[in-house]
């Protein structure tokens, strides 16, 4: 019994080893829930060009397809057309590195037909580090009201590449694109398993 | 024997057939290509891609007619069209589906990658049926012997688009039946700010899917209300006019498309606001004041304030003199600065002669409503002006000293030396006349005596003034200003 009971203990530390030596602790993305979704017969999401402050080159744009990309790959949401977001800002001025405040959003989600609209800002990303593949994204996704403009969900997200390596080099994240578009699917997901509605087309 | 002959027949026609079969008009629209810059275009990996499409099954639109509609519509950002660009390409070149794309990432250096953006819309009801990012690095096909790893982007390629296409909806090759949709191309809603009972008047340029006998018909919404729409069919413009309500409030401006079955499509032309109360303006001067007058002498300070907040459309400050001429204005368009700054001139050149004078302001919110309010000011520039008259009695001599302006003071002061430099008097005092009395050594002195006089009013104004030989009573203005202090001079 005691050669049992030991032999258990050393597998139950192994485990915990492997575990934690493998990058087992992802990090899922943080939902602040200010307000209710509202509860309207249509599903149709608008996605606000994102804002990068920063110098990763077209980074804004890299994310913001991946993200569009992903939400519209879900079935039951409708993503308002990127060329109707775009044409809409040119009409209100807006550039597309221009944060809207929630008159601008109330006007434009109204304007697009959208209950819903995404408004994205990038914190951080990066790609290499010292020659070395190292990809990282720090990203804040809000979802805000059509009706009203007022912001309702507010989600941050944080990844890094490496974490989703399994064995060796396998499953590790290369490139910045293929980040931002595993980090939408993982907010998405969020959104989703907190009550974000799909309609039935 | 018959029967195994034709099922190898019917199997062999069948094996022969695609994988898959999307029978529908595509038209694949040039990649814009992230990894050049913003505006960039991939034309090498667009042509790739018609080829996998054409190889899918799709009708690829020719390369010819695609870059020509381009052309006549002006689109000149690649990746992405609107919903009418979508209508237009339905009705122009018959396509059913148009393929959009975006290259995020695309390099060898310092290792081969490439990640496209893709997306397949319904040129129907512009619905996104298929979108998919896929990303490929070289360091995702190192495998454990180094088999087969890659070396270029090239060796991507076949890896990345063998299976890009391989989870299309099956529904794509019934999408003949799309419902018709009809929308808002551009819209103008003017003025977006309005007073009560004004006129309002709104153009819409629309475009639909639906045409001839099951074209919609079209009327506004207004607050609740339908409210008719003149159309000019040719130019496919609605034009309407109405008086803005008596409540303030924020009021939407719906457009109503009704198709020949009964189906109402409803889209936001946009809102105006209705304000029918003026801004509340107060207006505070920051100078000198006495008995509940503003005095200034080089810089006055305007202060606006409005009771309630509101954003402005513009504003004015006039200054009318004292027959009520204008002899000021300043005007500015958007909010009115917390603070203005009037130096007291009229022009460049032009000083504003003492006296008073009305300051009034005016502003106009955005719905032109006017709140004004206005003060007096009162300009002195006149410096004291001493006036020195020396009586001798014996030993002593007696100065009397006024004031020549008739502005009170703040203080004055008056010292004089002797020719080697000793100080024979010093006196300071707030009013005038005065007289002072100097005591001489002998009644035949005739040293010369300097003499310095400074004053300055309650409005600021100062004067400086140098007697050099006071005896003589010859008074010379030295400076008309304020000079610098010195060393031995007092300060002042």
């Amino acid at each position: 019994m005691i050669i049992t009971s030991i032999s258990y203990r050393l597998a139950l530390f192994w485990l915990a080893a492997a575990f934690l030596l493998t990058g087992c602790g992802a990090t899922l993305p943080r939902l602040e829930v200010l307000a209710d979704l509202p509860e309207t017969p249509q599903c149709r999401v608008a996605i606000m060009p994102f804002v990068y402050p920063g110098d990763f080159p077209r980074g804004a744009v890299i994310v913001y397809k991946a993200f569009a990309s992903e939400m519209a790959a879900v079935e039951g949401l409708e993503v308002v057309p990127e060329g109707d977001v775009r044409q809409l800002y040119r009409q209100l001025l807006l550039y597309p590195t221009d944060l809207p405040n929630e008159e601008q959003l109330r006007i434009m989600a109204r304007h697009l037909g959208a209950e819903t609209v995404v408004v994205g800002e990038i914190q951080q990303m990066s790609e290499r580090e010292a020659d070395v593949v190292n990809t990282e994204l720090t990203l804040i996704i809000n979802l805000h009201s059509g009706e009203s403009g007022k912001l309702l969900w507010s989600t941050y997200h944080r990844r890094r590449g490496e974490e989703y390596r399994n064995v060796l080099h396998y499953g590790r994240v290369n490139s910045m694109s293929g980040l931002a578009r595993r980090m939408s699917a993982e907010i998405l997901t969020t959104w989703i398993d907190n009550g974000m509605k799909q309609c039935t087309k | 024997m018959k029967l195994p002959r034709i099922f190898i027949i019917v199997l062999t026609m069948v094996l022969a057939l695609p994988g898959a079969s999307f029978a529908g008009s595509l038209a694949v629209f040039p990649l814009l290509d992230l990894s050049q810059d913003e505006s960039g275009v991939n034309l090498a990996l667009t042509g790739y891609l018609r080829e996998k499409a054409a190889e899918k099954g799709f009708a690829v639109l020719p390369e010819e007619e695609l870059m020509a509609f381009l052309v006549k519509h002006r689109i000149r950002n690649m990746g992405v069209l609107t919903s009418y660009q979508l209508t237009r390409l339905r009705e122009e070149l018959n396509a059913e589906y148009a393929l959009l794309g975006t290259v995020c990432q695309l390099g060898e250096q310092p290792a081969a990658k490439l990640s496209l953006s893709l997306q397949l819309v319904r040129t129907g009801d512009e619905a996104v049926i298929w979108s998919v990012i896929r990303d490929l690095h070289e360091d995702d096909l190192i495998s454990l012997l180094a088999i087969n790893d890659p070396d270029s982007l090239q060796d991507l390629f076949d890896s990345y688009f063998s299976t890009l296409f391989d989870d299309l909806p099956p529904e794509i090759s019934e999408s003949d039946e799309t419902a018709p949709s009809a929308g808002i191309l551009t819209a103008k809603l003017q003025p977006v700010f309005v007073k009560p009972g004004e006129k309002m008047e709104t153009e819409i340029r629309i475009y639909s899917t639906a045409v001839g006998a099951g074209a919609p018909s079209y009327h506004l919404l207004l607050a609740g209300n339908e409210h008719p729409l003149d159309q000019d069919p040719g130019a496919r413009l609605l034009r309407a006019t109405w008086l803005a309500p008596e409540q303030s409030g924020v009021y939407p401006v719906d457009l109503v498309a009704v198709f020949p079955e009964g189906e109402r499509q409803i889209q936001r032309v946009g809102e105006y606001t209705v304000d029918g109360t003026a801004p509340e303006l107060t207006i505070r001067f920051i100078g000198r004041t006495f008995d509940d007058a503003v005095y200034f002498n080089h810089e006055l300070a305007i202060v606006p304030l409005l009771t309630i907040p509101e954003v402005l459309s513009r504003w004015e400050i006039r200054v009318y003199d004292k027959d009520r001429q204008l002899v000021l204005l300043q005007d500015g368009n958007g909010q009115i600065p917390e603070r203005l700054y009037w130096n007291g001139m009229l022009s460049g050149t032009q000083e504003a002669p003492d006296g008073k004078y009305l300051v009034h302001a005016q502003v106009w919110d955005r719905a032109e409503n006017l709140g004004s309010a206005e003060g007096y000011v009162n300009v002195i520039r006149s410096k004291p002006q001493p006036k020195l008259t020396l009586e001798r009695q014996e030993n002593d001599v007696l100065v009397h000293l006024e004031n020549e302006v008739d502005s009170p003071l703040a203080f004055w002061f008056v010292k004089v030396y002797e020719k080697n430099g000793g100080l024979l008097l010093s006196q300071l005092g707030e009013t005038l006349p005065v007289t002072l009395e100097l005591s001489l050594q002998s009644s035949d002195a005739e040293d010369p005596l300097e003499l310095i006089f400074a004053a300055q009013d309650r409005y600021g104004n100062q004067t400086w003034q140098k007697i050099d030989n006071l005896l003589n009573l010859g008074i010379k203005q030295v400076e008309t200003e304020v000079v610098p202090e010195s060393d031995w001079l007092e300060n002042f």
